[in-house]
C-alpha cells in the first residue's frame, strides 16, 4: 500500500520532469525538469530494493551530469532558444520519440517480465564461495568485477576516448 | 496501520530533537563567528542584546523576518523563489543519516541515536544529498539577473564540483579500510583496544577531506563565490529578508554537517579513549555519547571559524589548481597506498 502510494507520486514527478524537459522553452527549466526526472527514477530504484543504486543515480545524474549541463546553460546566457513548437523539426522529433516508445513497449511485452511477487526472495549473488543477498552493495560490487567486468572496462575506455576528444576540441592552438 | 507507530513515533521525536539542536546550533554558530572574530581582533563583538549578547541570534532572526523581500525586475521569478529552498533543504535532510550517539534504552526498548536507523549506506546518502545542494547556488546565481550573482554562481558550482572529487576519494579510502558504507560500522571500527581514530592511519585522507570540506562549504580561505571585493556578495547578492536568511542558515547547517562528517569518519565519532559507554548504564551512556559527539562537532566548528579569521582568501586560479593539481592527485595516491596496505594486511 505504502509502496504503491510512493510509486505513483514519484512516477508522476518523473513524468512531470520529462514533460518539462521536452516542452519548456527555457533551457534552465528544461534542465531542472530532467534533474527532477532522474532523481525520481532514483527513488524508483529504492522501491525496487536497491537503495544504493538510487543514491548513485542521484550522485551521478542529478549531482554531476545535470549540474554540468545547467552550468553550461548558465554560461551561455538567459535567452529562450530552440525551435518553435509546430515546426518540421519538432514534428519529426515527436514521431521519432513515439516510435522509440513503441519499441520499448514491444520489447517489454515480448520479454514477458512482470511485477515482483510481493515478499518474494530475489536471487542472491554468489561469488568466491560467499553469497550476498540481492540488492546489497556487496552483491552489486562482486557482479561488477566478475560477470560484468568486460562491459564495465569497455565503458570506461569509451569515456576516456570522449574525454580525450573533448580536450582536443577545446584546445585553441597547439603551441 | 498499528505496525507503523513504533517506528514513526520515535523517528518523529528524533527529528524534532535533532532539528531543534541543529537550528539552535546554526543560530549560535553565527554568534560564535562574530564573538570569536571579535576576540581574535581584540574587539568585544555583539554585547548589547541580552547578557553577553547571547540573545543576538534572536534579534537577527527578527530583523530578517521584518525586512522587505525584494525580487529584482530582471529576475526569473519561479526559480528565484525556489533557489533558497533548494539550498536549505538538502542541508537539513543530511541529518537523517548522521548517527549522533550509541543508543538509549527506555522501558525495555532500545532506540539507536539516528533518525534513519535502517540506512546502511548513509555515507553515500550524505554524498548524494550534498551533491544536490549545488542546485540552490546555481539557480540563485542564474535567476537573479545580475552579473555578480551569475559569476558567483558559476564560480561556486565549479568549485563545489571540483572539490567533491577530493571528498569522494577520501571517503572511499575510509570505506575501503572498514569495508562498509555504514556510519555506525565506521565509528565502531575506531573504538576499543588496538583501534585508532582514523585521523591516524588515514592521515592523508583526513588532510584531503578537511581541505575539500572547507571548499565545499564555501568558507574562507575558499569563499571565492562570495568574495566581497570582487562580486559584492556572489550568488545571493540580490536576496534579502527571509530568503537571504535561508542561504545563511544553509551555509551554517552545511558547516555542522561537514563537521559531523569529519568527526564520524576521522575523529572517532562519539568514542573517547579508555571510555566505555556501557559503564554508565543504558540511558546515561547513550546520552553521554551524544554529548561527546556534539562537543567534538563544536570543536570542529570552532576550527572552521578560527581558519576563516586567520587565513586570507585565495585567488580563483589558485583555488582551482590546488583542487585539481594538488588535492586530487594526493587523494588518488592515498587510495593506492591504502589499497596496497589492505592487500598486504589481508582483508578480514
Amino acid at each position: 500500500m505504502m509502496a504503491a502510494v510512493v510509486f505513483f507520486a514519484v512516477a508522476f514527478l518523473a513524468f512531470l520532469g520529462a514533460l518539462a524537459l521536452v516542452f519548456h522553452r527555457h533551457p534552465m527549466v528544461a534542465g531542472l525538469g530532467m534533474a527532477l526526472s532522474t532523481l525520481s527514477i532514483g527513488v524508483l530504484y529504492v522501491l525496487l530494493r536497491v537503495p544504493f543504486l538510487g543514491l548513485f543515480q542521484a550522485i551521478i545524474y542529478a549531482g554531476a551530469v545535470m549540474v554540468i549541463v545547467l552550468y553550461i546553460v548558465m554560461a551561455l546566457g538567459r535567452e529562450e532558444t530552440g525551435p518553435r513548437v509546430g515546426s518540421v523539426q519538432t514534428g519529426l522529433t515527436y514521431v521519432a520519440a513515439a516510435l522509440l516508445l513503441l519499441q520499448f513497449y514491444w520489447a517489454i511485452v515480448r520479454s514477458g517480465a512482470g511485477p515482483f511477487p510481493e515478499g518474494s526472495a530475489l536471487a542472491p549473488v554468489t561469488s568466491g564461495g560467499t553469497s550476498y543477498p540481492f540488492g546489497t552493495i556487496q552483491a552489486f560490487g562482486s557482479l561488477l568485477v566478475s560477470h560484468y567486468s568486460v562491459p564495465f572496462e569497455v565503458a570506461s575506455l569509451l569515456l576516456v576516448g570522449a574525454m580525450v576528444g573533448a580536450v582536443i576540441l577545446s584546445r585553441r592552438s597547439w603551441s | 496501520m498499528n505496525a507503523y507507530w513504533p517506528i514513526v513515533v520515535p523517528a518523529l521525536i528524533k527529528i524534532v530533537v535533532i532539528l531543534g539542536i541543529v537550528l539552535t546550533g546554526v543560530a549560535y554558530t553565527t554568534l560564535a563567528e562574530r564573538k570569536v572574530s571579535a576576540w581574535m581582533q581584540d574587539r568585544r563583538g555583539p554585547n548589547r542584546v541580552g547578557p553577553f549578547g547571547l540573545l543576538q541570534p534572536v534579534a537577527d532572526g527578527m530583523k530578517f523576518f521584518f525586512k522587505e523581500d525584494i525580487t529584482p525586475r530582471e529576475a526569473y521569478r519561479p526559480l528565484y523563489l525556489l533557489a533558497p529552498f533548494l539550498t536549505l533543504f538538502p542541508a537539513l535532510i543530511t541529518f537523517a543519516v548522521i548517527p549522533f550517539g550509541t543508543q538509549i534504552s527506555v522501558g525495555g526498548q532500545t532506540y539507536p541515536l539516528i533518525i534513519a536507523p535502517g540506512m546502511d549506506v548513509g555515507v553515500i546518502f550524505l554524498l548524494a544529498v550534498s551533491s544536490i545542494g549545488v542546485y540552490g547556488i546555481l539557480l540563485a546565481g542564474w535567476s537573479s539577473g545580475n552579473k555578480y550573482s551569475l559569476m558567483g554562481g558559476l564560480r561556486s558550482a565549479s568549485q563545489v564540483i571540483s572539490y567533491e572529487l577530493g571528498i569522494a576519494l577520501a571517503v572511499m579510502s575510509v570505506v575501503l579500510w572498514t569495508g562498509s558504507f555504514d556510519f555506525r560500522r565506521i565509528v565502531d571500527d575506531q573504538a576499543g583496544w588496538g583501534h585508532f581514530w582514523f585521523v591516524g592511519p588515514q592521515f592523508l585522507a583526513f588532510i584531503v577531506f578537511t581541505v575539500a570540506v572547507f571548499a565545499e562549504t564555501n568558507r574562507l580561505p575558499f569563499d571565492l563565490p562570495e568574495g566581497e571585493s570582487e562580486l559584492v556578495a556572489g550568488y545571493h547578492t540580490e536576496y534579502s529578508g527571509l530568503r537571504f536568511a535561508m542561504f545563511f542558515m544553509g551555509e551554517y547547517a552545511n558547516m555542522i554537517t561537514a563537521s559531523a562528517f569529519v568527526v564520524l569518519l576521522f575523529l572517532g565519532g562519539w568514542n573517547l579513549p579508555f571510555v566505555n559507554y556501557a559503564w554508565f548504564g543504558p540511558l546515561w551512556g547513550g546520552l553521554l555519547s551524544a554529548v561527546v559527539f556534539f562537543a567534538k562537532v563544536a570543536v570542529l566548528l570552532f576550527v572552521f571559524i578560527w581558519v576563516r579569521w586567520t587565513l586570507p582568501r585565495f585567488r580563483y586560479d589558485q583555488l582551482m589548481s590546488l583542487g585539481w593539481k594538488r588535492l586530487f592527485p594526493l587523494a588518488l595516491l592515498n587510495l593506492v597506498l591504502i589499497s596496497t596496505l589492505l592487500v598486504l594486511r589481508g582483508r578480514p
